[in-house]
């Protein structure tokens, strides 16, 4: 009897258990339709602000704030400004050089830190996702410490003006740029090194090729698009930096996120709207094309 | 250990032009150097002019032995005002894009079949124009007259009368950070969701257990990775956060990160700004020996 009771307590505590959990899971039941929803919603709430700067990029009046009828003389205007053109090429300036000495150097690293074995290789590793990791603003304060008082010593010790042989600013943010990107570019050729199948290598060289050609054939075509993958990364990363290159950029230049910068507390004008505008086009159809090429690539496949 | 040793001789047999022992440590100098001389030496730069003093005319540091500046830091009450505010704004962030972004990643990851490369890029599409002009969009949005878009919004369906006050308010700074850095949440959680093999999903349902279960008991368990390193890569950088406080908050409420961009720029005080950054320095150090501890406990 005594048993029994038991038995009918636990039973009637599982089934309730059961009930209390198909609550729960029954109220979950039609989630997919919540999903799509909230999904959809995220999609509107990250495409929100980029629509309304396309839209004011066309709107006559200044301030940014109401509609009021549509021209094109923001776009016009973005073409006649020298500050806002100046830094645009600045800022590509250096965004095509740390981005190509990123990857050169990280196509480098990457393959040290995964085909060989020496004792270092942990502190570089370590260094690397220290520097991913890291709050921008840090690396950005102790890199102007750092062209500060390199400036100084080699002033005193070895009597040569860093300011006067690098333009400043320009070079000072290259160099903290190229150490910016260089962990990212690791990280994206790494991974695509992995996935290797070495066996083609091999191949290569058992067919009499030389380890230059091996490299450049066979190594290099299959990492590709890591090497693409972590361009466009540093490339994005670099140009739209402003944290970093804020405080190691001096007086004597600008890029565009720092005259961006300068520009808010006046109030943005549309001409930046204009700029942006161009610049998610152009961007939009970088990855509509690269889309559509790994589709038909694919597809071949 | 044979592992190792054929990875070693594939590698020789690769670069045979140079001394095998030799190729490695040549590969990555030039990495090694640009880490050292650029990143790592600047990070011992600043924690030793931390203890420094502010040079001539107040630009730039002597090198000294002072505690005062962290002194400073601990016993005035705006640092530590400041301290709190931000430490708030870490965890809102980062809950934030947490709960918005996970089930847009699982999303992503479990429902949208073929076209998952694209909703991926969609993510990422917005953020290749300068965040300071998408942050800057927002004002246009938020703005707190009946121009503003929220409020014209509202005022046309007769919610209200009056335009609200929403731009300049904490509520809009909270908003604006969780747009800017959803994608570092919603990228690791997607790679996370991803590495769970579907079959399992298949097995849980199998088993008898509802959505719900399925959910508790075996994808947010098994995307715990994703999870911490996406709540990372928002932590962490928020710390040191200005840019949108500023902007959108109007600068009303004074963060770490403008106390240290303050120290650097019209205050003129280096040393205290390297203190300033050494505490986030300190910070990050802690959320990082708690995630390798939450990683190695769990047996991932």
């Amino acid at each position: 009897m005594a048993d029994g009771t038991v038995m009918d307590t636990a039973v009637a505590e599982q089934r309730r258990a059961r009930v209390r959990l198909s609550l729960w899971d029954r109220l979950m039941g039609h989630s997919d339709i919540g999903l799509g929803a909230w999904s959809a919603l995220v999609y509107i709430f990250l495409y929100m602000p980029v629509v309304v700067l396309i839209v004011f990029s066309f709107n006559s009046q200044k301030l940014n704030v109401t509609w009021e009828g549509f021209t094109l003389d923001w776009y016009v205007k973005l073409f006649n400004d020298t500050a806002i053109i100046n830094a645009f090429v600045t800022s590509m300036e250096i965004a095509i050089i740390s981005t190509v000495a990123a990857v050169v150097i990280g196509v480098l690293g990457s393959f040290s830190l995964e085909r060989f074995e020496y004792r270092t290789k942990m502190l570089w590793d370590g260094l690397n996702y220290t520097k991913i990791i890291i709050a921008e603003i840090v690396a950005g304060v102790s890199s102007l410490l750092f062209f500060v008082q390199l400036n100084e010593f080699l002033l005193e010790y070895v009597g040569f003006n860093f300011w006067s042989v690098f333009k400043p600013g320009f070079w000072t943010v290259a160099i903290a740029h190229i150490a910016w990107n260089i962990p990212f570019a690791v990280v994206i050729i790494r991974a695509r090194l992995r996935g290797f199948d070495r066996q083609i290598e091999e191949a290569g060289s058992d067919l009499g090729a030389n380890p230059v050609t091996v490299f450049f054939r066979i190594t290099l075509p299959v990492i590709f698009p890591g090497i693409l993958a972590a361009s466009l990364l540093c490339f994005t990363l670099s140009f739209d930096d402003f944290v970093t290159t804020f405080f190691v950029i001096g007086q004597n230049y600008n890029t565009l996120p720092v005259q961006i910068w300068g520009m808010v507390r006046m109030g943005i004008t549309p001409e930046i709207n204009a700029l942006s505008a161009i610049m998610i086009a152009v961007s939009s159809v970088i990855v509509i094309f690269l889309e559509i090429k790994a589709q038909i690539s694919k597809d071949i496949a | 250990m044979s592992e190792v040793a054929t990875v070693r001789d594939e590698g020789e047999r690769h670069l045979r032009l140079i001394h095998p022992k030799a190729a490695g440590p040549l590969l990555v100098s030039p990495m090694a150097f640009w880490m050292l001389a650029f990143f790592l030496v600047p990070l011992i730069l600043i924690i030793l002019y931390s203890f420094g003093t502010q040079g001539v005319y107040q630009t730039g540091v002597s090198l000294g032995f002072e505690t005062k500046w962290y002194e400073q830091i601990l016993t005035d009450p705006s640092t530590r005002k400041a301290f709190v505010l931000t430490m708030q704004m870490v965890l809102i962030n980062t809950l934030g894009c947490l709960v918005i972004g996970y089930p847009l990643a699982y999303f992503i990851s479990v429902k949208s079949g073929k076209r998952k490369t694209l909703f991926v890029l969609l993510i990422m599409l917005p953020f290749w124009t300068s965040f300071l002009v998408r942050t800057y969009a927002w004002i246009s949005i938020l703005n707190n007259t009946e121009g503003g878009l929220v409020n014209n919004w509202l005022m046309s369906i007769g919610l209200i009368d009056e335009p609200m006050e929403i731009l300049y308010t904490n509520f809009a700074v909270y908003l604006v950070l969780i747009y800017d850095y959803l994608p570092f949440m919603v990228l690791p959680l997607f790679v996370g969701i991803e590495k769970i093999h579907k079959s399992l999903y298949e097995a849980s349902k199998d088993l008898g257990a509802g959505k719900w279960t399925t959910l508790r008991r075996v994808t947010i368990p098994l995307s715990m990775p994703g999870i911490f390193a996406g709540s990372m890569l928002t932590a962490i950088p928020t710390t040191g956060e200005f840019v949108v406080p500023q902007i959108i908050g109007g600068g009303k409420v004074v963060l770490w990160g403008w106390l240290i961009y303050q120290a650097f720029t019209a205050g003129r005080n280096w040393p205290l700004g390297a203190a300033l950054s050494n505490v986030l320095l300190l910070f990050m150090l802690i959320v990082v020996a708690l995630y390798l501890r939450a990683i190695g406990n769990k047996d991932f």
